[in-house]
């Protein structure tokens, strides 16, 4: 059976696997080998100071790349349930996750606040 | 009691002025009267080419083009960058710093800590089982042998 994915990658080990969260893994593993390429060529295509032609060219092949290279696809997920809403960064959890690791004393440092 | 010794109470006992607003300007100039105002202070009086050089005159005025000169110079001696016409150069898409590693490692490292499966994998002749996964397994199968197993995948 074909991989479901251009290219093959190695399955993340350590927090909850979804068909979403590997769809997410395998952009943000695109995005960080084409990122240097993509930097380059968004440098040329606005930089006003080179000539115009290398500019138009620079540009046209920034927007050929494939879309899984470019970093505004990438959405932070949560890594305990794989939701994509509420998450917050600090923790990589959604809003429940966190609340249900934090009431079970799992998140070093966080408790009920009160002030 | 008659009408005509009704007594004053409360709002209509104080006079009309305590009702008039007071302009906010007018305080703060009666704030500042004692002290004077930071421009005129003595220190700014003087020109800045004092602190140049010696042989400069205090009344010869510095013209823009050497003022340009000593900010090149400064930016190249600093290794900063310098651009008094703000052309768009592209400079910041390179100045930002890369986020390539911290993005791709966002959901754990796999080699960090071995797995369920790793300690299974070292380890085959203490034959270990998670509970879970047994549970799940059995529970496929005999969804399966009632013929209720997940549906086949359509190919095209």
């Amino acid at each position: 059976m074909p991989f479901r994915f251009p290219v093959k990658f190695e399955l993340p080990k350590h927090c909850y696997i979804n068909a979403r969260v590997l769809k997410d893994q395998f952009k943000r593993l695109q995005v960080a080998e084409h990122e240097v390429t993509r930097k380059a060529l968004k440098y040329i295509a606005r930089n006003t100071e080179l000539p115009a032609k290398a500019r138009l060219e620079a540009q046209l092949q920034l927007a050929a790349m494939p879309k899984y290279t470019c970093q505004t696809q990438i959405r932070d997920r949560c890594v305990a349930t794989g939701h994509s809403r509420s998450v917050i960064s600090d923790f990589k959890l959604n809003r429940t996750a966190f609340r249900n690791m934090a009431r079970a004393n799992q998140i070093p440092g966080v408790q009920k606040a009160s002030w | 009691m008659p009408k005509a010794l009704r007594y004053k109470t409360g709002k209509e006992m104080l006079p009309r002025i305590f009702f008039q607003k007071i302009s906010t300007t007018e305080l703060h100039i009666h704030e500042n009267l004692h002290r004077p105002h930071p421009c005129t202070s003595s220190i700014l009086q003087f020109p800045l080419l004092l602190y140049f050089s010696p042989t400069m005159s205090l009344l010869k005025k510095v013209s823009q083009a050497q003022i340009r000169q000593v900010k090149q110079l400064s930016a190249q001696i600093f290794g900063e960058s310098y651009n008094p016409d703000n052309i768009r150069n592209g400079a910041k898409v390179l100045a930002a710093p890369l986020k390539g590693p911290a993005i791709a490692s966002y959901y754990g490292d796999n080699n960090s800590t071995p797995t369920f499966k790793d300690f299974k994998q070292w380890f085959p002749e203490l034959k270990l089982v998670d509970p879970k996964e047994e549970y799940r397994v059995m529970m496929v199968a005999l969804r399966k042998k009632r013929n209720k197993g997940a549906p086949k995948k359509k190919t095209s």
